[in-house]
């Protein structure tokens, strides 16, 4: 099936062959073909141009954690602009993530949890659920800034 | 680790997962599975019809992009452009 924000199931066929084989592979091959998924999705993004499932599948895969956010602001903002709520409910899942979790910065992560939980009220999903009850605790853990 | 295949759905993807954080696999291994599963996660939907774009919340982020390209050429070699469908409505106009 397409993306829900249109790129066709064929393309994204092999967005998700690579995504297996990073999984299956050494941690060399591994590299390599995290190189490919990033070179196919900018690829991609000539054909389709900016959208939210590219540009969030690069910052899962990027290593920089201050470029990953500003991706994932930038999908973000795009998924909600045009009603992708799906699209909205993943990014703002990794935000959170990402905030809590590598930058431990609890006002951040609180911000992006509220997003997950509003999504969630769109979107019926029991993984983003439970996954959004492990962060809440998660986040408490943490420091004020 | 229960090796992937491109059948593998979502939901088993969710249980590798599970147990790759319970047994303490490398956080490597759980962020490619991670990576996997929203990549699958994203697949298996039906497309959206997109007809209604808020102006302001499409352009938001636009300018830190910009200057990301400034920055990082190498993010960005792909000619910077704005979102290619064009505005038809805001949402004040709904």
């Amino acid at each position: 099936m397409a993306t829900p924000d249109g790129i066709s199931a064929d393309d994204w066929e092999r967005v998700h062959e690579l995504a297996v084989d990073i999984v299956n592979a050494d941690e060399d091959d591994s590299e390599a073909y995290r190189t490919r998924l990033l070179d196919y999705l900018y690829r991609l993004e000539e054909k389709y141009g900016e959208l939210p499932s590219i540009l969030a599948t690069r910052a899962d895969y990027i290593n920089d954690l201050r470029l990953k956010e500003r991706l994932l602001t930038r999908a973000h903002g795009l998924a909600m602009a045009h009603g992708d709520d799906r699209n909205a409910l993943y990014i703002a899942h990794s935000l959170a993530e990402l905030s809590i979790e590598e930058f431990r910065d609890a006002k951040e992560g609180h911000k992006w949890l509220e997003r997950v939980r509003q999504h969630l009220v769109q979107i019926e999903d029991s993984w983003f659920a439970a996954e959004y009850e492990r962060l809440h605790h998660a986040v408490q853990q943490l420091p004020p800034k | 680790m229960v090796v992937q295949s491109r059948k593998t759905p979502a939901q088993q993807i969710q249980e590798v997962l599970k147990k790759a954080k319970d047994s303490g696999l490398s956080p490597e291994t759980i962020k490619k599975l991670k990576g996997l599963h929203k990549v699958v996660k994203r697949g298996g939907t039906v497309g959206i019809v997109i007809d209604l774009i808020d102006v302001d919340e499409a352009n938001a982020g636009e300018e830190e992009m910009l200057k990301l390209r400034l920055e990082k050429p190498d993010a960005c070699r792909y000619d910077w452009s704005p979102y290619q469908v064009p505005p038809t409505k805001s949402k004040s106009s709904r």
